[in-house]
């Protein structure tokens, strides 16, 4: 990562950005860019005219890119007012299954359509004047290019789905400088989502205009000459009979001729865009509300509430009846089958970052902020001890247990990992979500948790500094340690998680 | 007839004209008065200096070390500066007495304070 940062911000972004081919065309750039330099046209990123013209300096194209290490623990602070965290979708208020009482707009958008019903509903009840999603173009139904719904119908040809690159945010700039809305809710893809916060973070002042921010549950992004280029050669079909892509535990390719193709996940991961690959947000988890399919039902999709102005616009449309709801803990397979979909996307991620770091080949900054931290954090973890940030309220599971409970105990309470304690309540392993999820659904009832737990754990002391502790996670490569009485190490006190870790380092910039 | 009633309605009313500068009415809302730069906010991207129509706005040095000179006998209160603000550092107020005899003291400086 570099440290000093050259004077006009474009140089930087240049470098690190666009000509690793890490560019994703959110649009953010253009949309923040004060003189208009920035431009996406024909699906690239333009550099239209010198901006050292105009300006002397100027932070805040790398700064606003989703892709770059600048204002990511300031993003945090949108959602981080939340009652709950985990590792696994961060940030979160509550989740629920819903679905759009509309029949209409669930066979539009092939799920829930909740995203759909609650759009329209808020600009038909005035809580905000625009929204801006993406749809299908005419010709190639899978290639998406961003839509400004001003109106409740409008909403009806956006689609769910972002499967290939959108300008979403682009759009966002576009609807504040053109169209003058002053309440905008936005739609976007985790990196989407991040770029909006970043432009929040930074107080861009088009954010004045930001109503609320919601996320799409997403696995990668395509390229799309890639992908078109591979499924022309193995299966010789063209991009623009493509309908639609669905995705549960295969990728289904729906034909305009009804036909479907399933191509399975590892089969599909080398079209993805490079970036993607390297991404880690499968649930946006700096979104207000985040939405995605909740695979095997369906006709319903999980929702991810994590703000307050996302509540209250979601109960609203609760109240309206416009929308309705179920709880998760009804379906504990679809929250295992959600969570098994982002530890892959995580687990893909961290592999990929390992072997271009091996490779030398470049990483962008963003992922590589939070694996070497600054040396403000550094010594702020240091003058801070394990005691201070460990969570004292555990939730543990007995030996006797079977992983069908533990999955009961995962999908009410959202934890990943969980100490098992004897009935003399001595500690004597843990059991992480990636145990459970390898036994097959069919054993489930009789596999008990003594069987897969983990024995050799990590642990920590209660005074030890948090830096010790955070470097320990990272040697072991694991989410989450257990802290034990350092005279009675059978004895558990707490429990520390990255996420712990990642609220501490918020704490200097709360406001 | 309507003009004498007109006269006589006048009258019981009270005067609309204010004894300036003893009395001082509200500014309407978005006046544009001297505009005021917030340093905290300010990146120091030198966009406002560029833009101002009148030359009354100097930027001293590059980036968050910049200082800003306003010079209100120059400024025509166009609002084009604070328009132009990327992050909103820039306000306009509602102070419009700028009247006086001496140029140097119509010089406002910022500086960032670290």
């Amino acid at each position: 990562m570099k440290t000093s940062r050259d004077l006009i911000a474009y140089n930087d972004l240049k470098k690190m950005i666009i000509e690793p081919g890490f560019c994703n065309l959110c649009g953010a750039c253009e949309a923040a860019c004060p003189v208009h330099a920035l431009k996406i046209e024909d699906r690239s990123l333009k550099y239209t005219h010198d901006c050292t013209n105009f300006m002397e300096f100027c932070p805040i194209c790398y700064d606003i890119c989703p892709f770059t290490e600048a204002l990511l623990l300031e993003t945090l602070g949108f959602v981080s007012g939340a009652p709950n965290r985990t590792e696994s979708i961060g940030y979160y208020r509550k989740i629920i299954l819903a679905q759009a009482v509309d029949e209409r707009m669930r066979e539009i958008s092939h799920s829930g359509g909740v995203i759909t019903a609650l759009l329209m509903h808020a600009i038909k009840t005035g809580f905000i004047d625009g929204a801006i999603t993406s749809e299908s173009e005419k010709e190639t139904p899978i290639r998406i290019k961003p839509l400004l719904s001003l109106v409740p119908d409008d909403l009806l040809s956006a689609v769910d789905y972002e499967y290939f690159p959108s300008s979403v945010a682009k759009a966002f700039g576009r609807a504040v400088h053109e169209y003058g809305k002053t309440k905008i809710a936005f739609v976007g893809t985790p990196c989407h989502v991040r770029a909006i916060r970043k432009l929040e973070a930074w107080e861009h002042k088009i954010m004045n205009s930001l109503k609320i921010v919601i996320g799409l549950i997403c696995l990668w992004s395509f390229s799309f000459p890639k992908l078109t280029k591979y499924l022309k050669e193995a299966y010789n079909i063209d991009a623009s009979d493509i309908l639609r892509i669905d995705l549960d535990k295969k990728y289904d390719v729906s034909m305009k001729d009804g036909r479907i193709i399933s191509i399975s996940i590892p089969e599909i991961e080398a079209h993805t865009l490079s970036v993607c690959k390297m991404c880690e947000d499968f649930t946006s988890e700096l979104a207000d509300i985040s939405v995605g399919g909740a695979h095997p039902l369906k006709d319903w999709s999980i929702v991810i509430i994590r703000t307050e102005v996302g509540e209250e616009i979601f109960e609203d449309a609760v109240k309206a009846n416009v929308i309705r709801t179920r709880k998760i803990e009804e379906r504990p397979d679809v929250y295992a089958h959600f969570v098994e979909m982002g530890l892959l996307k995580k687990r893909y991620a961290a592999e990929e970052i390992e072997r271009r770091k091996r490779c030398g080949e470049p990483v962008p900054p963003v992922y590589i902020r939070m694996l070497e931290l600054l040396p403000r954090e550094i010594s702020l973890l240091s003058s801070l001890r394990a005691e201070h940030i460990m969570t004292r309220e555990i939730i543990a599971v007995r030996p006797e247990y079977t992983v069908e409970d533990v999955l009961t105990l995962m999908t009410k309470h959202h934890h990943m990992g969980y100490p098992v304690l004897n009935e003399r309540d001595e500690l004597v392993g843990i059991v992480t979500f990636d145990d459970v999820s390898k036994v097959p659904a069919s054993k489930r009832k009789e596999t008990l948790v003594k069987d897969i737990a983990h024995k050799r754990l990590v642990t920590a002391y209660p005074n030890e500094s948090a830096m010790a502790v955070y470097e320990k996670m990272s040697e072991h490569k694991i989410g989450r340690i257990l802290v034990v009485d350092r005279r009675n190490p059978k004895k558990l006190l707490g429990i520390i998680t990255k996420t712990d870790i990642m609220h501490v380092l918020r704490w200097p910039m709360r406001r | 007839m309507s003009i004498i009633l007109e006269a006589i309605r006048q009258i019981f009313k009270s005067p609309i004209t204010l004894k300036y500068p003893f009395e001082k009415t509200d500014v309407p809302k978005d006046f544009r008065g001297r505009p005021v730069w917030n340093m905290q906010k300010c990146v120091g991207c030198g966009l406002c200096s560029r833009v101002c129509p009148s030359g009354a706005i100097e930027m001293i040095g590059k980036g968050l070390k910049a200082e800003i000179k306003h010079y209100v006998d120059r400024c025509i209160f166009c609002g084009q500066c604070s328009e132009s603000c990327p992050r909103n550092a820039i306000t306009m107020t509602d102070e419009f007495e700028h009247a006086g005899y001496d140029r140097e003291k119509m010089i406002y400086e910022y500086r960032r304070e670290s």
